[in-house]
């Protein structure tokens, strides 16, 4: 037996850094947003993949009005972002089941974006009926996995990025959230780069996203290059294979 | 069962920066993006069919 996995996070569409698909940008926006530039490295991962049985959406999808941003870098009203983010991901191949988890309050906003976007994608609901819970823990193929959009980024030199998530392993086990009689992969979001800890029976990742460098994010941590992408995992004859898509967007050096 | 970790190299990407809004439209800007004083409502929590009517956030149509 086979079951592929994609995972995807952070879309943030509807603003000038996030995805969006050509019929949704118009020609003058073209030139002012990386829209198409992140559309072509979804385009990479969901081609590569191909058919997938399971997609996990790990929250931001769309940018919905960004505060923190001020508004500014909105290409599309709340309601076009949810119909075009749609669209995007019917395009993953294989009709997988969907789960999505929500992501942040200042993107998803009191319309819940994302799960605006799982119902309409018929995303599985769970225990109690929600299609976007903010947590999901659960068995599949013998592993068990727990999905959640936020981590915090540690940016101190010496715990770095892996701190975070070794922490919520540890926090995992502790907390009996483990099954003993499993492997247990732990995937967050958030922080728009791919790192990983590893140990002999627990995994924990990261997803990178699919929005370019974010005047938000060049203000608060400008060293910090984004990856654009996001995970695969294939189980098959009881091997647990995931491969990240991570793809640095390198900042630009001017020549005076 | 065992994990197993593929890894690929992927060339990192450079993206212009893009230019300043304030080379758009004055029409097509996203006018009044600041907070207006409703309450004390932060924009996200302001209830989407007031934001889509323009009290808050002034929607910013790309056609």
């Amino acid at each position: 037996m086979t079951t592929k996995i994609l995972v995807l996070a952070d879309l943030h569409g509807g603003s000038k850094y996030g995805v969006a698909t050509s019929d949704w940008v118009s020609d003058r926006i073209k030139g002012r947003s990386h829209c198409l530039e992140m559309l072509e490295q979804f385009n990479r991962v969901r081609d590569d993949v191909g058919k997938v049985d399971r997609l996990f959406l790990l929250g931001d999808l769309a940018d919905g009005a960004n505060p923190k941003e001020q508004g500014k870098d909105r290409i599309g009203d709340d309601d076009d972002q949810v119909e075009m983010i749609c669209q995007l991901i019917r395009t993953v191949r294989g009709s997988p089941k969907i789960r999505v988890v929500e992501g942040t309050l200042y993107h998803g906003g009191v319309a819940r974006l994302d799960k605006q976007i799982a119902e309409k994608l018929g995303a599985e609901k769970d225990q109690l009926g929600n299609s976007a819970p903010k947590f999901w823990l659960g068995n599949i193929d013998g592993v068990r996995f727990s999905l959640a959009h936020k981590i915090t980024v540690s940016q101190s030199s010496w715990q770095y990025r892996t701190t975070p998530l070794a922490l919520r392993l540890v926090l995992t086990r502790l907390n009996k959230q483990e099954d003993p009689s499993r492997h247990m992969v732990l995937i967050r979001a958030h922080c728009h780069t791919y790192q990983g800890v590893f140990f002999k029976r627990q995994m924990g990742v990261t997803c990178p996203g699919l929005e370019a460098r974010t005047p938000f994010g060049e203000e608060r941590n400008p060293e910090n290059n984004p990856d654009v992408g996001g995970l695969f995992f294939d189980v098959s004859d009881d091997n647990y294979h995931m491969q990240p898509y991570a793809k640095s967007i390198d900042a630009k050096v001017y020549q005076l | 069962m065992s994990f197993t970790i593929k890894f690929r190299n992927f060339e990192p990407i450079v993206l212009d920066p893009l230019p300043e809004d304030d080379d758009l439209e004055e029409s097509e800007m996203p006018v009044d993006v600041a907070p207006k004083p409703v309450g004390t409502l932060l924009p996200q929590e302001i209830p989407a069919k007031l934001r889509k009517e323009g009290g808050v956030l002034q929607q910013w149509k790309m056609k």
